[in-house]
């Protein structure tokens, strides 16, 4: 997508297949690939845009690709905005028992093992495959939203109804255990956090917690106050 | 309900979604989206949008470009 704004939230691009590039009004630009995660705080504004790498772009190619927007706590929401770009080789690959898969974390930490993402708020986030037969259970901090969306395969959680691809599962806040069965080989996405109890005034790319800050987000950005791409 | 026994209780289920809606992003590529559509808000904070990207396969002949966003509206 061409040049646009962001204030008051994060974006986690998760790729699973193909490759991305983007560029920045701070001066950042970088390519992310298969198992790769770029985590961005737009925080008091950025302006961006996204792309095929170029050399996929003319090769073609299978994409494959999550996009999640975290908010930021009213205390965080001007803070100076950043980058983080997480490499496959940076987050822990956790095999799990028995051979019934791999577990990467993302942010948070499962069984010791501490995900790279900084978050400003407590978030889990993990890139689940579970072999065909198999199970993980977890915990999640009880008050903790949790949801998982199902990528590849079919899956059961918490003795639901199997659930498929592009479904996702949203469960209650209250409880911590999860227990994940799957029937055949599934890639799952699971994605938990401590609410933020704050109101939310939202406008497209601008997320905060007044209208008047949309107004004010929407100025900034049509009189140059978040830059632009260089 | 105390701490302990929070901390031991499996998660009860809310709901099972679907895409909500797909919308076309940069140049014709199928998003699809979890939330905000599927009316899910306060159920999913901290977290604010959920879009799914393909698994899709591009042609080299095809023009490029992939944009985030929870609409069209503001493309």
């Amino acid at each position: 997508m061409r040049e646009h704004p962001h204030r008051g939230f994060e974006t986690v691009t998760i790729v699973y297949e193909g490759v991305l590039s983007h560029r920045d009004s701070t001066g950042s630009a970088g390519v992310i690939g298969p198992g790769d995660v770029q985590w961005m705080t737009a925080a008091s504004g950025i302006v961006h845009e996204e792309l095929h790498e170029k050399e996929f772009a003319k090769s073609g190619g299978t994409l494959h690709a999550i996009q999640l927007w975290a908010n930021l706590p009213k205390a965080s929401k001007m803070s100076a905005p950043g980058y983080q770009t997480i490499v496959n080789a940076d987050i822990p690959a956790v095999d799990l028992d028995g051979g019934a898969g791999r577990l990467r974390v993302i942010a948070g930490s499962f069984l010791g093992h501490k995900g790279p993402a900084h978050t400003f708020t407590p978030v889990e986030l993990y890139d689940l495959q579970l072999k065909a037969g198999h199970h993980v259970q977890f915990s999640v901090p009880n008050g903790q939203n949790t949801s998982i969306l199902v990528l590849q395969g079919r899956a059961t959680v918490n003795e639901s109804r199997e659930v498929g691809e592009a479904e996702l599962v949203v469960c209650k806040r209250t409880g911590s255990q999860i227990v994940i069965e799957v029937r055949q080989d599934s890639r799952l996405l699971v994605m938990s956090g401590e609410p933020i109890e704050e109101p939310i005034a939202r406008y497209g790319p601008f997320v905060m917690n007044t209208r008047a800050e949309l107004i004010q987000a929407a100025e900034d950005y049509q009189t140059g106050k978040m830059g632009h791409v260089s | 309900m105390n701490q302990q026994a929070t901390a031991t209780t499996a998660k009860e289920i809310v709901g099972i979604y679907q895409p909500g809606s797909t919308h076309m992003v940069g140049d014709g590529f199928p998003v699809r989206n979890l939330f905000p559509s599927n009316e899910l808000d306060r159920e999913v904070s901290p977290f604010l949008m959920l879009d799914y990207a393909g698994p899709a396969v591009f042609f080299a002949d095809r023009p490029a470009a992939w944009r985030e966003g929870t609409s069209a509206s503001w493309v």
